[in-house]
């Protein structure tokens, strides 16, 4: 579980870094909210702009992701220990994880 | 990127100060993301939430085996604070951003005063052992999950691991030894903070360009931290950051009632 675990972490730091990377390879300006930088789809073709940003957000979507990941792998481990009890605990977090991702 | 570069150094500072304190990133992380880089609080918030996860990602990776959570018991609890998550995401887009500040000032100045009495009461003379001892009975469900419940929505509203409530909760609430509480809390941050962080991100309050970086330093900090808590013994240092903590609330404060 601790493998799996820090396997997917490692995934989607270098995802972010990879991103980033590719952002800064670029040569590009950074738009933050609140700060008067100019924005980088002025500097870059839309599609690049789009394609780093898409990598950045998969980074992000998979870290979020490894939480459900773990409850997941918990799940497993107590349905082949029959804990009816923990099954369901598990069953609703990750129901509530899952509606979660509905509501955003 | 020199912003990139200066979030990223924030991240690491603010990684290192709450865990030199015990405490989630969230705390410090929400107010220096608001006050130094004038991002607006749902935004500093949403960027907290990935942190956190990184952080708990970090931790789980590396904690020694056999001295873990209680997954059973940090997953029935999850049920309320998850819930609790979801509810307080939803609320920080139906609240006006002046109240969030306010309200975050209050738990940022409950937090210090958490931190500073934690660290004034004499420690016991506990063996180690009996931090992680298995034979304990777990009672007041009831409390329990409502004080979870309670931790998950102020998780989701201001973008906290809730760590300062849930960790009390089990070990004085629940009858759970200190260093299985600690150990269970740590996992249920991350599943806290996803819960919300869905949320966040369908509402556009998660930017990447910021949040990354943000949660690279985060994450770095935490483990600098960590590793040079037992190192630095200094009643002052506590101190000292207790007090900024203190200001930094009072900064949101004055900002949201007269800016």
């Amino acid at each position: 579980m601790q493998k799996i675990s820090l396997g997917v972490s490692l995934l989607s730091l270098g995802l972010m870094i990879a991103g980033i990377t590719l952002f800064l390879l670029r040569g590009n300006f950074v738009a933050v909210p609140g700060t008067s930088v100019l924005p980088a789809s002025d500097f870059i073709h839309p599609l690049q702009y789009r394609t780093t940003i898409l990598v950045m957000s998969a980074g992000i979507i998979l870290l979020a992701l490894l939480p459900a990941l773990r409850v997941l792998m918990a799940l497993s481990l107590y349905i082949r220990s029959r804990a009816l009890i923990n099954i369901l605990a598990a069953l609703i977090v990750l129901i509530e994880l899952i509606l979660s991702m509905r509501t955003g | 990127m020199i912003v990139l570069f200066e979030l990223a150094i924030m991240g690491l500072v603010v990684g290192i100060f709450s865990a030199l304190l015990g405490l989630g990133g969230g705390i410090f992380l929400v107010p220096a993301l608001t006050l130094i880089f004038h991002l607006p609080i749902r935004v500093a918030v949403g960027t907290s939430l990935v942190g956190i996860i990184a952080t708990s990602a970090g931790v789980s990776a590396i904690a020694p085996r056999g001295r873990g959570a209680n997954v059973g018991l940090a997953l029935k609890l999850e049920i309320a604070t998850t819930a609790g998550a979801i509810l307080g995401s939803w609320l920080a887009g139906q609240i006006a951003p002046q109240i969030l500040s306010i309200i975050f000032s209050i738990v940022v100045f409950l937090t210090a005063a958490y931190v500073f009495y934690k660290g004034q009461r004499k420690v016991k003379n506990v063996m180690k052992e009996s931090l992680f001892q298995r034979d304990y009975q777990l009672k007041n469900w009831g409390l329990g999950l409502g004080f979870a419940g309670v931790a998950g929505t102020l998780a989701g509203l201001l973008g906290i691991s809730g760590g300062f409530i849930k960790v009390p909760l089990m070990y004085s609430i629940m009858g759970v030894p200190l260093g299985i509480a600690t150990a269970t809390s740590s996992f249920m941050v991350g599943i806290t903070a996803a819960a919300s962080v869905f949320v966040y991100y369908g509402r556009g309050d998660i930017h990447p360009l910021v949040a990354i970086p943000t949660a690279l330093g985060v994450f770095i900090g935490s483990m600098v931290g960590v590793y040079i808590l037992p190192r630095i013994r200094a009643r002052w240092l506590r101190l000292a950051l207790v007090g900024l903590l203190v200001l930094m609330g009072f900064q949101m404060l004055y900002r949201a009632l007269v800016a």
